[in-house]
C-alpha cells in the first residue's frame, strides 16, 4: 500500500519536473493551464471540496495536457487524490496520434461519442492511442485502449451509496475500432466499426451475490450528409451486437437472452427564402434507437440486461435542451438503447419584434409490452413481461411505451436597451410503468386443482379435500404520471455604462403523481350465508331477529324482550339490576363461553382477533374494503403534492403545485454581477421533509415574505481579471432531477450553506 | 511521502510563475467545421487576427454577445481580421446549430466541438470564453462569461491589438452598428 502510494507520488512528482524543466528549456513551447475550486458546505451533509489543475504544454506539433485532481468529497464521483487524465497529441501534416486519456466523436455518436461530464459523472474515455489521417478527400481514424467506467446503481446489490454521489459500479472495457470519413463536394459518406470487450459486474442470478460476465458488443454503420442553399440533411445508421464468449457459464447463457438490432437517427434543415417565411428554419430530427428489448419494470437496469451497457453508444437525444431551470427539470432520461421519436422546431424573425420559436418533441419506447399469464392456475408465479416484435417508426401513446412529449413556444427580441424573452411549455410524460399482483384462493374446487379423492369414484365430491391454488389475481397497474405548463420570462435591462439589470420571472403548474388501474381475473370469493348472491356486510351474522340488518347484541335479552319472547315476568332474571335497560354482564348469549357480554356475540370470529369485523371472510384481494366483481374497477390518482391544515396539521392533498422562481440581478461590466433568487412553491412533496434552518440572509427577506417551501440564494460574481473569476453563492437551493447528455440524476437540496467556486487560467 | 509532497508544491509553485511571466499561445489544433470538413486553426491567422469564441446554444450570455461579435466581424473583416465561433453544443443539439446561425445571419465562421476537446486543449472553463489572438497565435486577451457592456472591452483591446500590428481600421460605432441591426430586423439577436 505505501510502495503503492509512494509510486503515485513519484509520478506525479515526475510529471510535474517534465513539465517544469520543458518549459525552462524549450522557450518555443508554449505552456498553460487553468484551476477550478469547487466548495460547498451546507446543513444537510451535501459538501464537497473539489480542486482541479489542467496543464498543458504544447508546441508546433505536440500538445500534452495533465489533469490533476484533489477533491475529498467532490460533489459526485469517487475522491481523488492525484493525477487523473493525462494526454500526449502529435499533429503533423496529415497525421494525428494521441496518447493517454482520449475522448473520440464519430458522427453523431451513435456508435462512439466520449466525453467527462462531471455533472452527471459519466466518463467513457478510454486510456490508449488514436491514430488519424486527414486529407481533404478523407478523414481516417483508429483506436484501441482500455475504458473503466464508473456509474451508479441500486439494481447492483454491492456497496451502494445512499446518497447516490459515489460510484458503486464499475466494468471495464477493451476498445478497438476505426472509423473512416469520405468527402464529395457537397456530400459526405462515413463508415465506422468498434468493438469492445466487456467485464460486466452482476448478481449472480442463483446466488444473488456479486459476480461478472464478460461479454462482447460489436456495433458497425454508416453515416451521410449533404449540403445544398436552402436544404442541409444528415443520417446515421448503426447494427449492434451482444454476445457471450463461448466459454462464459452457462447459467448466464441461458438466464438472458441479448437482443440485438439497429439505430437510426436522421436531421433535415430547412431554410424558407420566399414570403412571408423569408429568414426562417426548420428543423426536422428522427431518432430510432432499437438495440435493447427492455420491459418498463427494468428500462434502466442496466446491470442484468448487458446488452444494453454499450456506454460509447451516446446518440443525440433530439430534445431541445432549455435555459428555463422549471423546463430544464422536466426533460426526460433518454433510453440510447430504446427510444423512438422526432422533435421539430421552427424558427425565425417576426418583423422587427424579434424571433419567434416553435419547439414540438416527443419519444417513447420501441415496444408495447403486456404482462401476461402463461400458466393461468398459477398465474402469479407465472406472470412474465411480452413485448409485440412488430417494428415502429413513430413513437407510441401508450402509457406502457413511456411516453413523452413537449410543446414550447418562445418569443424574444429587443424593444431599445431592453432585451425580453417570453416562453410558453407544455410537457407531458409518463417516466414509470408498473404492475404487481395479489391473490386469493377461491375455495371452488377447479378441475386443475388435484383433490384426495375418498371415495376413489374418480370426480371431486363435495367435501373431499383438494389443493385450492391462488388464482384469483387482482393486475394492478400503477403508472407515474407528469403534466406541467411553464411560463418562463427574463428581461435585461443595459442601462449604459456597464450597468444592467436582469430580471427573470419562471410559473410552473405542475401536476405529478401515480395513476392506479386495477383489473380483477375473477370475482372475489365471500361466504355467502345467507345464500342471496350478494355479499352483505357481516355476512356471517345470524339475524336472530329476521330484520335483514345485524343488530349490536343480536341475541340480548333485551332484544328478547322487546320482541315478547321473554315476558315482564320473567324480566328480572335477565334484567339484573331493574333499571329496564340492558347492562353488560346481564343475561347474553354466550356462545363463545367467555362469561362477558360480547358486541355481536354470534359472531364467527374467522380471523381470531376477538372482535366483529366487516365482512370477516371476504377474500379483499385488492384491499378496497369492499366485495369486488371481475374486470377493471379502479382508474384513481395519488398526487404526489399536499398541503398542511393550518388548524389541525392535518395533510390535504393537493392536485397541482404551483412553483414559482424570481431571479433580480444587477451587473457592472466587467466587474461583477450580484443576483438573488427566490423559489417557492404552493404544495408539499410526499417523502421525508428535512427541517430547514433559517439562516441570515432568510431572516432578512422573511420580514417581507412567509419562508415555508421557499429556497432563497444570494449569487456574487467578481472577474478578479480577465483570466480569473470567483463566483460565491450562499443560500438554499431547492434539489431536483438535472440533466446532461440525456442521462439524469437527482441532486439533494442544498440547504443553508454557501458554494464557491473560483476558476483561473493561466 | 511528505517529501515528494514537499517538492510537488515547489514545482506547482515555480511552474504557476513560469507560466504566469511567459506568452501564452493558443496550439494549431484541428477543428471540425460545421459543414462536417476539418481545418487548422492556424489557417484562420493567414489573414490576420481573430477572436475565437466559445458558446452554446444553450447558452443565453454567449447568444447575447454573439450580435457584437458579428458586427466586429463585418466591420473589421477588409482589415483581415475575423471572428471564429465555436460551438460546443453536445451532438443532442448539433442539427440546431447550422440553422441558429443562418437564421442569424451570422457571417463568422463556425466549427464545432460536440465533446469539448477542443474546450480543454484551448483552456476553456466557462461559456461563454472569448479569446482574441494576434496573426502568430499569441493571445492578447481572454474574457470569461458576458455580462451587458463587455463589448466594449472587447472592441477596446480589438483597436489595441490592430494599433501595435499598425493595422489601419476605421473606428466602430457600437451604438449605431447596433441600432441599425436592430431596425433591419432580421439581425436582432436574442
Amino acid at each position: 500500500m505505501i510502495s503503492k502510494i509512494n509510486n503515485q507520488a513519484m509520478n506525479q512528482f515526475l510529471f510535474i519536473s517534465f513539465f517544469f524543466f520543458t518549459v525552462s528549456l524549450y522557450p518555443q513551447v508554449n505552456a498553460g493551464g487553468n484551476t477550478v475550486l469547487r466548495f460547498g458546505e451546507n446543513k444537510n451533509e451535501l459538501n464537497y471540496s473539489e480542486v482541479l489543475l489542467n496543464m498543458n504544454l504544447s508546441n508546433e506539433f505536440l500538445n500534452t495536457w495533465f489533469q490533476f485532481e484533489y477533491s475529498k468529497p467532490p460533489e459526485i464521483g469517487s475522491s481523488i487524490n492525484g493525477l487523473r487524465k493525462f494526454r500526449v497529441d502529435y499533429s503533423k501534416g496529415p497525421i494525428e496520434l494521441s496518447v493517454g486519456d482520449i475522448y473520440k466523436i464519430w458522427g453523431r455518436g451513435l456508435i462512439l461519442n466520449q466525453f467527462d461530464d462531471q455533472d452527471v459523472n459519466l466518463d467513457n474515455g478510454y486510456r490508449g492511442l488514436s491514430l488519424g489521417l486527414i486529407e481533404d478527400k478523407y478523414a481516417f481514424n483508429f483506436i484501441s485502449g482500455l475504458s473503466n467506467i464508473s456509474r451508479i446503481s441500486t439494481d447492483y446489490w454491492k456497496n451502494i451509496d445512499e446518497d447516490s454521489r459515489k460510484p458503486n459500479y464499475f466494468s471495464q472495457h477493451s476498445l478497438f475500432g476505426s472509423d473512416l470519413e469520405l468527402f464529395f463536394g457537397q456530400f459526405s459518406l462515413g463508415f465506422s466499426a468498434l468493438q469492445s470487450r466487456e467485464n460486466h459486474p452482476l448478481n449472480n442470478p442463483s446466488t444473488t451475490m456479486a459476480d461478472s460476465i464478460r461479454v462482447i458488443h460489436r456495433v458497425h454503420g454508416f453515416r451521410s450528409s449533404f449540403e445544398a442553399e436552402s436544404i442541409t440533411g444528415y443520417i446515421e445508421i448503426s447494427d449492434k451486437l451482444t454476445l457471450l464468449p463461448k466459454s462464459e457459464d452457462d447459467q448466464y447463457k441461458n438466464s438472458f437472452n441479448p437482443f440485438n438490432g439497429q439505430s437510426i437517427f436522421g436531421n433535415v434543415n430547412y431554410y424558407f427564402n420566399h414570403f412571408p417565411l423569408d429568414g426562417w428554419s426548420l428543423t426536422m430530427e428522427y431518432k430510432n434507437y432499437n438495440t435493447s428489448k427492455v420491459n418498463p419494470s427494468e428500462k434502466d437496469n442496466f446491470v442484468r440486461n448487458y446488452d444494453m451497457n454499450l456506454i460509447f453508444t451516446q446518440p443525440p437525444t433530439a430534445l431541445r435542451e432549455h435555459s428555463s431551470v422549471f423546463l430544464a427539470r422536466l426533460i426526460p432520461q433518454v433510453n440510447f438503447s430504446d427510444e423512438v421519436g422526432y422533435q421539430l422546431s421552427l424558427m425565425g424573425p417576426v418583423s422587427n419584434l424579434g424571433y419567434f420559436t416553435l419547439n414540438y418533441q416527443t419519444a417513447s419506447r420501441t415496444n408495447i409490452w403486456e404482462k401476461v399469464f402463461p400458466d393461468t392456475v398459477n398465474a402469479l408465479l407465472s406472470a412474465k413481461w411480452y413485448s409485440d416484435s412488430s417494428t415502429t417508426f413513430m413513437p407510441y401513446k401508450s402509457n406502457v411505451a413511456l411516453p413523452y412529449n413537449e410543446l414550447y413556444i418562445e418569443m424574444e427580441g429587443y424593444i431599445e436597451n431592453v432585451r425580453y424573452q417570453l416562453g410558453f411549455g407544455m410537457t407531458k410524460k409518463i417516466p414509470d410503468y408498473h404492475v404487481s399482483y395479489n391473490s386469493g384462493q377461491n375455495n371452488i374446487w377447479n378441475t386443475q386443482e388435484p383433490f384426495e379423492d375418498q371415495n376413489n369414484n374418480g370426480i371431486w365430491d363435495n367435501g373431499e379435500e383438494f389443493s385450492d391454488y391462488y388464482s384469483i389475481v387482482n393486475e394492478r397497474i400503477e403508472n407515474k404520471y407528469v403534466e406541467a405548463f411553464t411560463i418562463p420570462s427574463i428581461l435585461n435591462f443595459n442601462i449604459g455604462n456597464g450597468w444592467s439589470v436582469d430580471l427573470k420571472y419562471e410559473f410552473q403548474r405542475l401536476k405529478s403523481g401515480v395513476e392506479y388501474l386495477n383489473t380483477l381475473s375473477s370475482d372475489e370469493f365471500f361466504q355467502d350465508l345467507d345464500g342471496d348472491g350478494t355479499w352483505d356486510l357481516a355476512e356471517i351474522f345470524i339475524d336472530a331477529n329476521s330484520n335483514g340488518i345485524w343488530d349490536k347484541a343480536e341475541e340480548t335479552w333485551y332484544d328478547l324482550w322487546q320482541s315478547g319472547i321473554i315476558p315482564d315476568d320473567q324480566l328480572y332474571y335477565y334484567d339484573l339490576d331493574g333499571d329496564g335497560l340492558f347492562t353488560s354482564g346481564e343475561y347474553f348469549t354466550d356462545v363463545d363461553g367467555d362469561e362477558t357480554w360480547d358486541d355481536a356475540e354470534e359472531l364467527n370470529d374467522t380471523d381470531g382477533d376477538g372482535i366483529w369485523d366487516d365482512a370477516e371472510t371476504l377474500e379483499d384481494i385488492n384491499y378496497d374494503g369492499k366485495w369486488t366483481k371481475k374486470g377493471v374497477y379502479i382508474d384513481s390518482l395519488s398526487s404526489n403534492f399536499y398541503i398542511k391544515d393550518p388548524k389541525t396539521n392535518e395533510l390535504i392533498s393537493k392536485e397541482f403545485q404551483n412553483n414559482h422562481m424570481i431571479t433580480f440581478g444587477v451587473g457592472k461590466s466587467p466587474y461583477w454581477s450580484l443576483s438573488l433568487t427566490i423559489e417557492s412553491s404552493s404544495a408539499f412533496e410526499y417523502g421525508p421533509q428535512k427541517i430547514s434552518i433559517i439562516n441570515p440572509l432568510e431572516k432578512i427577506i422573511g420580514n417581507v415574505i412567509e419562508l415555508e417551501n421557499k429556497w432563497i440564494a444570494l449569487e456574487f460574481m467578481i472577474n478578479i481579471n480577465s483570466n480569473t473569476r470567483l463566483d460565491i453563492m450562499y443560500g438554499t437551493q431547492r434539489g431536483g432531477i438535472i440533466c446532461s447528455n440525456g442521462i439524469c440524476r437527482y441532486v439533494a437540496p442544498f440547504d443553508d450553506g454557501f458554494k464557491l467556486g473560483l476558476t483561473s487560467v493561466f | 511521502m511528505n517529501k515528494f509532497k514537499k517538492y510537488k508544491i515547489y514545482a506547482l509553485i515555480f511552474l504557476i510563475f513560469s507560466m504566469i511571466s511567459a506568452q501564452e499561445k493558443v496550439p494549431n489544433i484541428r477543428l471540425k467545421m460545421l459543414n462536417g470538413k476539418y481545418a487548422k486553426l492556424y489557417d484562420f491567422l493567414e489573414d490576420g487576427p481573430m477572436i475565437i469564441d466559445f458558446w452554446a446554444t444553450w447558452c443565453e450570455p454567449c447568444k447575447k454577445q454573439m450580435k457584437y461579435l458579428n458586427i466586429f466581424n463585418n466591420h473589421f473583416k477588409k482589415n483581415g481580421f475575423k471572428v471564429l465561433a465555436i460551438n460546443t453544443d453536445t451532438p443532442k443539439s448539433m442539427s440546431k446549430v447550422k440553422s441558429y446561425v443562418r437564421t442569424k445571419n451570422f457571417e463568422f465562421e463556425v466549427a464545432v466541438d460536440p465533446n469539448s476537446q477542443v474546450k480543454k486543449k484551448m483552456k476553456v472553463l466557462q461559456m461563454p470564453t472569448t479569446i482574441l489572438v494576434d496573426k502568430t497565435g499569441n493571445v492578447r486577451y481572454r474574457h470569461q462569461g458576458y455580462l451587458p457592456g463587455d463589448e466594449h472591452d472587447i472592441l477596446k483591446e480589438i483597436y489595441s491589438l490592430m494599433d501595435d500590428l499598425k493595422i489601419d481600421y476605421t473606428e466602430l460605432d457600437l451604438k449605431t452598428a447596433n441600432k441599425k441591426k436592430v431596425e433591419k430586423g432580421a439581425e436582432v439577436d436574442f
